[in-house]
């Protein structure tokens, strides 16, 4: 077998300008995972964390409520399929691990202007006090569903679908063009 | 031409001369005009032609209502048509027209329906254009059309970027006039996250024009003041140019930004929206919309130079114009004095002030003669007012020479906001006027809209409204209040309500944008239209751009009048958003062209752009559709070459758009037993199956195939279309059929890059990749599992299913690695003659093996209906859709069924959605016996081929039809056949 070379791809192209400037900055967040977590009914994030820091104390626990008993795990080392499999193995039944690193493209969004340019895309009340640093919310920037996470004072993490990410991209390039 | 500007004008910089074009007539004005104020001050008086009757018209209002003053502002694609005069702000080098007038606005050539004008009254098109009933589309319509309307839209693209945005608050202050900015302060002090929205340049509403001092203070140095503080708090935003227009549920409300349109085009930036749509989600809302002056229906009553007086108030102490060198008042109300006391004050002479109240409870204490108990009959002039004619209480007349007439016939509260929730405005007699509704949840009303007159009584008021609202938030609050100021007590001063002056021997307008007529809404009543909503419409009365502003409350008045009722009897018609109009730019956003919808791409898309595909859009996904190869120039030579490839060599295609969603949980087999129509159960690890979903109407809803990778885990696909549907639909089922059931779904279709490699030589092709044993016996037709790949360096989901026909395989890899499997599948493969496939090749191939999309799932068929009738499980206790299922209709044997069709003569080409008929039968839908789904030229057999749903299509095979093109009016004789025309026996499949 020829030895081709395997190339993990991002879902921008490699021209992908990363929009850079003091009151707004978009950049893609390389690498790392995405892992959906579907809890059981009777689950709840405590006892999700307790358990991710038990079985994985290397990757965080990191994690964002996309659905009632649902849950993205997001951390910034790579995750290989085996891993994933001890992983599962470690969690036995009460959480069901779904690798979505590929399905779901990171880009961060930050600046002073950062709440203004999501407002144009989402109803979610971004506002410091009604936000926290480490919430999320699962809502649509446009016509694109994304969650969105409070990662620092004026910084946002956006997760979106990677067939929607070149797409979101460039809309929110758009709205943040009156800030550059 | 004589100049109207004056001294004074507190929203003007006379430092900052503006050059403007009206009519293409150089004129200039100052930065902080309004393009009316701007036509006032060089003379302006007559800016445009009436709808119907192209009746000289001038500036009505200095605001919103303005009914007649709708110009034509910029060219090309920034050309916006009815723009208020009196909203737009001048810019240096704006161009302005005015509308329905030709050849020019002082001799219009359709001014002669003018003497028509006995002819036109209210239903003339109803009445005069009844027939020939087929004229009125083709004739009478297009003409009528052509003839009316105001304003022509532009057919350029505007260049301008618009953009719809979110805002939240605790307080929305809708107006920024004396109650509002008390409202807003109040809040403010508070610590309230407040928004207050205006729909002027300026913050101040009323306060602008007031130019009386306030306490010891001249009224705009207050205004500083309170805009000053408001500024200062860092938790109020303030929206100027910023019109809310509508009211929704949940305490939504929509505005309409104009960010960028006072701007002259070298000022515009391009990044930044010409106009922003707003969503506003308020917690509470304080209403301080004010309220609009009436005018007073006499005969010329819409002659320029005709203006409202609280107009004339604002001209005169915002933009130093006057309104006339010799004006006269007629009211009926004691605020309009307050505008003869400013004209007198700036030198320009009143020559009288008609009241027709007979003994009006003034503090008048000017030089003007007041001619009480009398009212304005009719006015005269040309193109401008020269002279209005009284009628004195003892019935004698009286011509005075004036060349302006302020009218105030009292106040109309703004209830538009209130009511857009299906609130209805209720009549009050001491305020002559239709006030907001009582409840209104989560808003207080406060100010001018809530009856309160007096700049005093309502900065009082909007501070307690906010106190009020803040109260059920839960935050305590101080009123704001205007310092040195005493309110004064309100003094009893009542407005005597005239609806129309009886006496007038001109036309009496009532509804100027749509030239209504006081006598029109009589005819209507006389006719029977006397419903405040008929009368609407049978007069237009109310209609256009401006919605009856200035004339709903007269015309509901008229009505009472002569009904002898009430106003409050009668009502108001039904209040809708848009307040005022909403540009399509703003409501459009930044979705158009290119972004009219956000694009889906498939992880592949890049490698098959690279290979030279043709996309396709499909939804909002991009799919490749064909590969030219050089030397193709018709798609069909590329389809035919790649459905040729595949069914001799090997081929690639990109299906990674199909849905796919993992499937977890102890009872994840159950939950699948139950969804699917057939078994489930018992699929073993390692295994795909071909399954049906039915609705639980017993008609197929979608198919896929579902695979066991472990012990409670799956992997299903669903066709691109309902990747979504299905999920909800699983979802549903999960949460709210079975909740007992342990089962979790997500969505994997982003995750996985997933390729089809088909045909007799995919084997090979994948082996070179595979680390796995891939041969029939380790891996036969209908296996799945993981698999390793280039020597371990990469797991991939390998499934050996096929849409072709052919021996084929699906291969998932990790989204990411997508395009560089693909790269190596095409290298590996070019020793066999691999070649990239697409779409279309995929549909050519699956209707020659027979397979079914959704042309044939189409809602009304049954598994029995597609050939598929044994796959219904009968030993299922359950599952969806079992018991519809075997309804009396959906287990008719003549039910429309999957047949192949071809035409008999190999030469012949049919289309689908053509009807099949017997051969014989007259060509009618009457003889239908079914129609074609799908058909395509089939390169395989060289002849076009087609599946049909046809009635006992199975038991008909063989038998000659006829297909039946209704559109294009052709038959072509078919043979009905088997559907799979290639591999009927499956031996592809299992190689």
């Amino acid at each position: 077998m020829r030895d081709y070379p395997l190339e993990n791809r991002s879902a921008f192209s490699p021209d992908v300008a990363v929009g850079t400037g003091a009151a707004i900055n978009l950049a893609p967040v390389p690498g790392g995972f995405v892992i959906h977590v579907l809890g059981d009914a009777k689950s709840d994030e405590a006892a999700l964390k307790q358990v991710l820091a038990k079985i994985a104390p290397e990757l965080g626990a990191d994690v964002r409520k996309s659905a009632p008993n649902q849950w993205f795990w997001v951390g910034d080392a790579a995750v290989y399929s085996d891993r994933l499999t001890e992983l599962q193995a470690g969690l036995v039944n009460q959480f069901a691990l779904a690798d979505q690193t590929h399905g779901r493209v990171r880009m961060r969004l930050s600046g002073a202007s950062s709440r203004t340019v999501l407002a144009k895309g989402t109803m979610v009340d971004l506002s410091a006090d009604l936000f926290a640093i480490g919430q999320s919310a699962m809502t649509q920037i446009g016509h694109i569903g994304a969650m969105i996470t409070r990662i620092e004072d004026d910084s946002f993490e956006l997760i979106v679908l990677r067939s929607f990410a070149a797409s979101l991209w460039d809309e929110l390039h758009h709205m943040a063009a009156e800030f550059r | 031409m004589t100049s109207f500007r004056i001294d004074g004008g507190t929203l003007i910089d006379r430092h900052d001369v503006r050059r403007f074009t009206f009519n293409g007539e150089v004129l200039s004005g100052f930065g902080g005009d309004t393009v009316a104020s701007s036509l006032l001050a060089n003379g302006k008086q007559l800016v445009g032609r009436s709808f119907k009757y192209h009746r000289p018209r001038g500036i009505l209002t200095a605001g919103a209502a303005e009914p007649n003053a709708l110009l034509t502002i910029g060219r090309d694609g920034r050309r916006d048509p009815n723009t208020r005069a009196t909203m737009a702000e001048l810019f240096d080098g704006l161009e302005a027209r005015s509308q329905n007038c030709w050849p020019n606005v002082n001799f219009d050539i359709g001014a002669a329906n003018g003497l028509l004008g006995p002819l036109l009254g209210a239903g003339f098109y109803y009445k005069t254009f009844m027939w020939p009933a087929a004229f009125w589309e083709k004739v009478y319509e297009p003409l009528i059309r052509k003839a009316a309307g105001l304003g022509r839209a532009s057919y350029d693209p505007d260049p301008g970027y618009y953009e719809k945005c979110w805002a939240h608050c605790d307080l929305l202050v809708i107006g920024a006039g004396p109650a509002g900015l008390a409202a807003a302060l109040t809040a403010g002090r508070a610590g309230a996250r407040v928004i207050i929205a205006d729909e002027g340049a300026q913050l101040g509403g009323g306060l602008i024009a007031e130019g009386s001092s306030i306490g010891s203070k001249p009224a705009d140095a207050v205004l500083g003041d309170l805009v000053g503080e408001l500024h200062a708090l860092p938790n109020v935003e303030i929206k100027k140019r910023t019109t809310v227009f509508a009211a929704y549920d949940d305490q939504v409300f929509g505005a309409v930004e104009r960010v960028q349109k006072h701007l002259p085009e070298h000022e515009i930036n391009p990044h930044r929206a010409m106009e922003r749509l707003w969503r506003i989600v308020a917690r509470q809302v304080v209403l301080a919309t004010g309220a609009e002056e009436r005018p007073i229906v006499f005969g010329g009553n819409d002659r320029p130079g005709v203006m409202m007086a609280g107009a004339m108030r604002t001209y005169l102490n915002a933009y130093g114009v006057a309104p006339g060198k010799r004006v006269a008042l007629f009211a009926n109300n004691s605020q309009a004095y307050q505008t003869a006391l400013d004209l007198e004050a700036r030198g320009i002479e009143v020559a009288a002030i008609i009241d027709p109240r007979t003994c009006p409870n003034i503090d008048y204490d000017g030089k003007a003669r007041l001619i009480a108990g009398a009212m304005v009959r009719d006015t005269s002039g040309r193109r401008a007012i020269k002279s209005i004619t009284v009628r004195h209480d003892d019935g004698s007349d009286e011509v005075i020479a004036v060349d302006a007439l302020g009218v105030s016939g009292g106040y109309s509260p703004i209830v538009h906001l209130a009511c857009h929730r299906g609130g209805k405005p209720v009549w009050s007699d001491a305020h002559v006027g239709f006030m907001p509704p009582e409840n209104t949840d989560g808003m207080t009303s406060c100010g001018a809209v809530a009856g309160k007159t007096g700049i005093a009584a309502c900065f009082a008021d909007g501070g307690t409204a906010a106190v009020k609202a803040l109260a059920e938030l839960g935050v305590m609050s101080e009123a704001a209040s205007l310092p040195g100021v005493e309110q004064a007590e309100e003094k009893a001063d009542p407005i005597q309500p005239i609806w129309r002056v009886a006496s007038s021997k001109g036309k009496a307008f009532v509804d100027y944008q749509n030239d209504v007529a006081a006598s029109d809404i009589m005819l209507a009543m006389r006719e029977g239209y006397d419903h405040v909503e008929l009368a609407k419409r049978y007069t237009t009365n109310g209609m256009a751009t401006d919605q009856g502003k200035t004339s709903n409350v007269n015309a509901i008045g008229i009505l009472a009048e002569n009904k002898g009722v009430s106003p409050g009897e009668i009502g108001t018609t039904t209040f809708r958003p848009f307040y005022t109009p909403v540009s399509f730019g703003a409501l459009v956003g930044a979705s158009k062209g290119m972004d009219f919808q956000p694009v889906r791409k498939s992880p592949l898309h890049g490698w098959a752009a690279r290979n030279g595909a043709k996309f396709v859009e499909t939804g909002p996904w991009y799919r490749s559709s064909w590969f030219p190869k050089d030397g193709e120039t018709f798609w069909r030579d590329s389809v035919d070459r790649e459905v040729n490839t595949v069914r001799t060599k090997v081929g690639i295609c990109d299906v990674s758009t199909l849905g796919k969603i993992e499937i977890f949980g102890a009872d994840a087999a159950e939950y699948l037993n139950r969804v699917y129509c057939n078994a489930f159960l018992k699929l073993p690890v390692g295994k795909a199956r071909y399954g049906i979903m039915l609705r639980e109407d017993g008609f197929v809803y979608d198919d896929g195939t579902t695979s066991c990778l472990g012990e409670n885990h799956y992997f299903m696909t669903t066709t691109t279309a309902l990747a979504a549907g299905v999920l909800t639909h699983l979802e549903f089922c999960a949460q709210v059929l079975w909740p007992e059931l342990d089962v979790r779904m997500a969505s994997a279709t982003d995750q996985w890059a997933q390729m089809a490699i088909a045909g007799p030589k995919s084997r090979d092709v994948l082996s070179k990749i595979i680390d796995d044993d891939i041969s029939n016996e380790a891996f036969p037709f209908l296996a799945a599992r993981e698999v390793s790949m280039f020597g371990g360096r990469l797991k991939g989901r390998l499934f050996r299913i096929s849409f072709s026909g052919e021996l084929a395989y699906e291969i998932a890899v990790p989204a990411g690695y997508g395009e560089s499997v693909a790269d190596a599948i095409m290298a590996v493969g070019e020793e066999f003659g691999i070649a990239p496939y697409g779409t279309e090749a995929l549909g050519v191939m699956r209707i020659e093996k027979g397979h079914v999309t959704h042309a044939e799932i189409n809602g009304t068929v049954t598994p029995a209906d597609l050939g598929m009738g044994k796959m219904v499980s009968v030993n299922k206790d359950d599952f969806i859709g079992r018991v519809m299922n075997l309804r009396e209709g959906l287990v008719d044997p003549s039910r429309p069924s999957l047949v192949g069709i071809m035409p008999k003569s190999p030469s012949d080409k049919f289309a689908t959605g053509s009807h099949i008929l017997n051969p014989g039968d007259d060509v009618s839908l009457a003889n239908d016996q079914g129609y074609v789904t799908s058909m395509c030229h089939s390169p395989t057999l060289g002849h076009a081929i087609g599946l049909a749903l046809v009635k006992n299509g199975p038991s008909r095979v063989g038998e000659e039809v006829v297909i039946w093109n209704g559109l294009a009016g052709t038959t072509v004789t078919g043979i009905l056949c088997n559907p799979a025309f290639v591999d009927p026996e499956n031996e592809k499949l299992h190689a």
